[in-house]
């Protein structure tokens, strides 16, 4: 077991800050993300102990963590326990200029399954498939979600490299 | 850099960047590990007594449930505006009640009472002893909205019944007594609805007297764990939503090229709203002439209207539809449009045995700035309002 512990605390180590980082990415809160971070890393420290451990430990804390984040009733929960902690100063992803804050602040106002699907599609590298059978969604409604997605931004952005006549077919029958 | 280039990288920079707050986490870890652990065991533990239990006292209230109307019993206080209603302690009394303004929003467990019309309430209250002693002694409740438990005071605290955390902070006066800050949480944002972004919120019971402050101080525990949540605090239901298979025409409407139909209707095994366009459908390539989004429930919930847009290319001149779903009270949406007078259209489908009703604007120029979409009640007020499409104008070049 102390093996164990040693081991898992190095898995911890290397992982926690991605995990916390993905959590946010997901709920656009820092105190969520950690709450969510911590939730995937006690269910992977269940597994470990009972000898299940994951081939790729790593993703598997992170498909866990995607489902945590699924669960509405368990988000209000989420919600409601981080709100009772401090936390000084609202987080934003490291950017470097005025573009990505602009570009972070726009993710950050779509709707939550918008912005999971960026998420998991840009950052995660998932395909639409991987995307959908995570998020219970027909692949359909991924991509529908993820073109809407990169509408809003581009709306928000003013991006010029839209081309009206593909990329927003759900909004132009 | 396009748009997909500059997303990759501004989500993968967070791979290497340190979390804020890293130092502690493994601790924080193993606090949590062992609270799940206990919890695992008193689950087993008590899976039996919960068998039991459900047969006794659960079942008998899985009748169908009737509204109780929330009278206050006697010697209860009610601030419905606050969230709370208080069985006074014995021996004390109402001395004042401190007033402002309240607006209940949609969602808010607030019977007989009209959503989103602000009206003079009671918002704090000021407690005394019957008997005058001890002396000087007076309990004031008040609350402080988008305030947090404040860790660092810690001269006493914990849980109440149903968990919400209260602390004790000393007086900071002379004749203080203390200040007992409790965890009171509301779950509905002022003019919008319940069931969104939970906002904190402190409520304070705050003692002062002459002498004898311990008796006081007793006396505001008392009142922390009495506390009752009502209205605003207590947890709203999940909005109501629709089964993934079902298909409902809500309406028609237009005519020629430009004719539509709304509808609920599944794809992909959800469940959306669509526009279907059928002279598109039946003169268009494969696949065109449907919109089709997935429902939103807690959007309807919260902003009362949840708006698409369809920009009608295939037939030149016609401009914009507006269409979507609202809360079933509302049965009128209006469209406020940069330069133009403002278009009221009723809402349809209330028949149709759904959780909610639609709506379709008359054709709206392209290239429009909308500002709000208003949900009107019956009267004519409003009790809800969006602002889509984060004031891009409508089908414009993006």
């Amino acid at each position: 077991m102390a093996v164990d512990d040693a081991e898992f605390r190095e898995f911890f180590a290397g992982e926690y800050a991605r995990l916390c980082w993905l959590g946010f990415l997901l709920t656009g809160s820092g105190a969520e993300g950690e709450e969510l971070a911590q939730e995937a890393l006690v269910r992977m420290w269940w597994r470990w102990r009972l000898g299940r451990r994951p081939a790729d430990p790593a993703r598997y804390a992170r498909r866990v963590l995607v489902n945590r984040q699924r669960s509405v009733l368990r988000r209000a929960a989420v919600e409601a326990r981080s709100l009772g902690r401090a936390r000084p100063a609202e987080l934003v992803p490291p950017a470097d200029s005025e573009r990505a804050m602009v570009l972070w602040e726009a993710v950050k106002a779509l709707p939550p399954r918008q912005r999971a699907v960026l998420v998991l599609r840009y950052k995660e590298d998932l395909t639409e498939a991987e995307v959908a059978r995570l998020l219970g969604l027909p692949v359909g409604t991924v991509k529908s979600t993820g073109h809407r997605a990169l509408a809003r931004l581009r709306q928000r952005l003013g991006s010029p490299d839209l081309d009206p006549a593909t990329s927003a077919p759900e909004e132009r029958p | 850099m396009n748009l997909d280039a500059e997303l990759r990288e501004l989500l993968g920079r967070v791979d290497e960047a340190p979390w804020p707050g890293e130092a502690g986490a493994y601790d924080r870890f193993l606090r949590r590990r062992r609270r799940r652990g206990r919890v695992a065991v008193a689950t087993t533990a008590c899976l039996a007594l919960v068998a039991v239990l459900a047969g006794v006292v659960l079942v008998p209230r899985l009748r169908p449930s009737r509204v109780v109307p929330a009278v206050p019993g006697p010697g209860k206080v009610r601030v419905e505006s606050q969230g709370y209603e208080l069985q006074l302690p014995a021996g004390w009394k109402v001395e004042r009640e401190l007033m402002g303004t309240y607006t209940p929003v949609a969602g808010e467990m607030v019977p007989a009472t009209s959503i989103g019309v602000p009206r003079p309430a009671v918002v704090g209250l000021v407690l005394v002893p019957r008997s005058g002693r001890p002396k000087g002694a007076r309990i004031t409740i008040t609350t402080d909205r988008n305030e947090r438990l404040d860790y660092s005071v810690f001269q006493g605290g914990s849980r109440r019944a149903d968990g919400r955390e209260y602390r004790l902070h000393p007086g900071a006066s002379p004749g203080e007594v203390g200040r007992y800050a409790v965890m009171w949480l509301d779950f509905c944002s002022q003019r919008r609805s319940c069931g969104g972004p939970v906002w904190p919120r402190i409520l304070w019971v705050t003692g002062s007297a002459q002498a004898d402050g311990d008796r006081v101080l007793a006396v505001m525990k008392r009142i922390v764990g009495a506390l009752r949540p009502i209205t605003n605090s207590r947890r709203p239901p999940a909005p109501p939503t629709v089964p993934r298979s079902i298909e409902v025409l809500l309406g028609t409407g237009g005519s020629g090229r430009t004719a539509w139909e709304a509808r609920i209707e599944p794809l992909g095994g959800s469940s959306g709203f669509s526009m279907r366009f059928p002279w598109l459908q039946e003169h268009g390539k494969k696949g065109q002439g449907m919109h089709w989004e997935s429902l939103e429930p807690l959007d309807i919930q919260q902003q009362g209207t949840w708006t698409l847009m369809d920009c009608l290319f295939w037939s030149p001149g016609s401009g914009v539809l507006l269409s979507g779903l609202a809360r079933k009270e509302v049965a009128a949406v209006r469209f406020e449009l940069e330069g133009q007078a403002p278009a009221t259209v009723p809402t349809f489908g209330r028949d149709k045995g759904l959780p909610w009703v639609a709506y379709v604007s008359p054709m709206v120029p392209k290239s429009s700035l909308i500002h709000r979409v208003v949900a009107l009640d019956g009267a004519g007020r409003e009790i809800g309002e969006e602002h889509p499409f984060q004031g891009d104008r409508l089908c414009g070049p993006i």
